[in-house]
């Protein structure tokens, strides 16, 4: 373990956080507090770094850090040109609590086994440092490398935001230092726990709601995460996005909530396959809400459209267009939808659903249907209704050996990336105050 | 009340959770010397992984970057191969890694026994590494 490493990790999100924050113009919304600011601004300096490796793959220019740097400089002379606006002051202050204390504690454990090793998450090995360290080696992604034939079991066809960062870190601290992958998904983990707390505050939550709903989420998701062994997983950067994306969603929709959405959905299209349509239905969502208030308006406007689509756009086409290209797509990820495996299905996902590591918080993930009822919680709800009805299309369309160990061996995983958000659109429909519009929203 | 009750009592089951598997994480972690098990279930710094590791650093240090290298575990159920071959990859970033007869390879790795006919033909013996038997392709 290096220590300069740990900090060169650390420091790559400060900067991408400082990155991001060059938008705040149009990424901050007078109902957010600084702590949510701050997971928004490190989402979209992370999506802004992705955005410019893909540039530099297809201008066939090698990472380096003397390019990135300059690439740092386009992007935050870029924010320079979008902050006319002026950022709109936060409407609530933050105050710490016993929840929050709660929240570090867990945070705490959990980085410290984090990056010890010990919970290295198995597909950390076969497949995301793996790739990140190949990525570290080729100064870009490896294609040649992804299609090899013998590299079908790696998902070469996934998007590679993951690996990216784990390329960049190590580009950063000089070497490929294990400890300084997996504090990256401590960072992550602190970065949705802020979104999850938000979430509460905007969904109108009162004080302990806010506090118990915080604690709740670290200290269940950090007891997922160590037994469930998580650390270097992908899962977390889906966490991230879907309760990045509660606030936008609970307060009316509104042009920042726009850019908000854009922001979770394009870093969840980058980090992960399911992202993609994930990132597609946080899309759609916030399109419709939108349109409907606009048409009540008497002022209908496809401009929304364009501000939460284009980002994730500019992230998909190109990975769509990479993968079809160095023939990366697996024929076994999709087959026919056939309803004869729902027995095998079903079974899987009983058995899973009392999984030890979840302690019982698993079924948590079938909430969103049910979350579609509260007018506050139906856009999240929608938008995580469809992702989980995804999870089972996929089950049904792909062909594997045994579906009962296909669904146990990712089904925990797949309610990970639901749980927080659905924890706090939970909490927010069934103990928050009643009025529809929380103060401070626009 | 019942309300707060309620989420006050799925705070303290979180905690207690948080808890119970951290023992259990720091538990297996000092008995890690202990801690041979099957290929799918190895942690970083478990003992079959370090000794993989070892074969692999010599291995490392013998065949050039970006050769081939197929890695043979005769000695294991079949079934064990792929997670072998996956940790082989890891741990031999700047190589090609496959399972043996996937592809051609440059370099043959036997894993804990060494390779029998048939699956010596057109290989050479060329070292016996820490735990492993490393093979050269016989030139054509």
């Amino acid at each position: 373990m290096s220590l300069w490493a740990l900090v060169a990790a650390a420091a790559l999100f400060a900067l991408l956080g400082f990155l991001g924050s060059r938008f705040a113009a149009v990424l901050a919304a007078p109902a957010d507090g600084t702590l949510y600011r701050g997971v928004i601004y490190t989402m979209a300096g992370v999506v802004g770094l992705h955005l410019v490796l893909t540039v530099l793959d297809f201008a066939v220019v090698r990472w380096s850090l003397p390019v990135l740097g300059l690439a740092c400089l386009g992007i935050a002379a870029l924010g320079l040109a979008v902050s006319g606006r002026g950022v709109a002051k936060s409407l609530h202050s933050p105050s710490f609590g016993w929840g929050d204390a709660l929240a570090i504690f867990a945070l705490a454990v959990f980085t410290v086994l984090a990056v010890s090793g010990w919970i290295t998450m198995p597909d950390f090995i076969y497949h995301w440092g793996l790739k990140g360290h190949r990525f570290y080696i080729a100064r870009g992604v490896d294609y040649p490398f992804l299609e090899h034939g013998w590299n079908w079991s790696i998902h070469p066809d996934y998007p590679n935001l993951v690996p990216e960062l784990f390329a960049v870190t190590a580009l950063v601290a000089g070497s490929f230092d294990v400890p300084a992958m997996l504090l990256g998904t401590a960072v992550l983990f602190a970065l949705f726990v802020a979104a999850c707390r938000e979430g509460l505050i905007q969904g109108g939550a009162d004080r302990f709601l806010q506090q118990a709903g915080t604690a709740l989420v670290a200290l269940s998701c950090a007891a997922f995460g160590i037994g469930y062994i998580m650390a270097g997983a992908a899962d977390w950067n889906l966490a991230l996005a879907l309760a990045a994306a509660v606030p936008p969603l609970l307060r009316p929709p509104d042009r920042t909530g726009d850019f908000q959405i854009a922001v979770a959905s394009a870093f969840a299209a980058a980090s992960k396959i399911e992202g993609v349509p994930l990132g597609a239905f946080l899309v759609l969502v916030q399109i419709v809400r939108r349109l409907w208030a606009s048409w009540a308006g008497g002022r209908p406007s496809l401009w929304s459209a364009v501000t939460a689509g284009l980002l994730p756009a500019a992230v998909v086409l190109p990975w769509l267009g990479r993968a079809a290209h160095h023939h990366l797509f697996q024929a076994f990820n999709s087959s026919a939808f056939e309803l004869g495996r729902a027995g095998e299905v079903f079974a899987g996902v009983g058995e899973a659903l009392w999984l030890p590591a979840w302690h019982g918080f698993l079924p948590v993930m079938f909430l969103p249907p049910l979350l579609l009822i509260p007018r506050r919680t139906r856009a999240f709800a929608a938008a995580a209704t469809l992702e989980l009805l995804f999870y089972f299309y996929v089950y049904f369309t792909t062909a594997v050996g045994s579906y009962r160990y296909f669904v146990l061996s990712n089904f925990p995983r797949l309610g990970f990336q639901l749980i927080p958000a659905c924890l706090v659109a939970a909490l927010v429909a069934w103990g928050a105050r009643k009025s529809e519009r929380p103060a401070g929203t626009l | 009340m019942l309300k707060r009750a309620l989420v006050g009592l799925l705070v303290l089951w979180s905690g207690f959770s948080l808890l119970a598997e951290a023992r259990r994480a720091v538990t297996s972690w000092d008995a890690r010397a202990g801690w041979e098990t099957r290929p799918d279930d190895w942690r970083l710094g478990s003992p079959p992984a370090a000794r993989l590791e070892a074969c692999l650093a010599a291995v490392r240090r013998i065949v050039p970057a970006g050769s081939t290298v197929g890695l043979a575990t005769p000695a294991e159920p079949p079934e064990s191969a792929l997670f072998y071959t996956r940790w082989a990859a890891y741990l031999m970033p700047a190589e090609e890694v496959f399972k043996q007869g996937e592809a051609g390879a440059r370099y043959v790795v036997s894993w804990r026994v060494p390779l029998a006919a048939p699956a010596l033909a057109h290989l050479r013996p060329a070292r016996q590494l820490p735990g492993c038997f490393l093979y050269e392709a016989a030139r054509p």
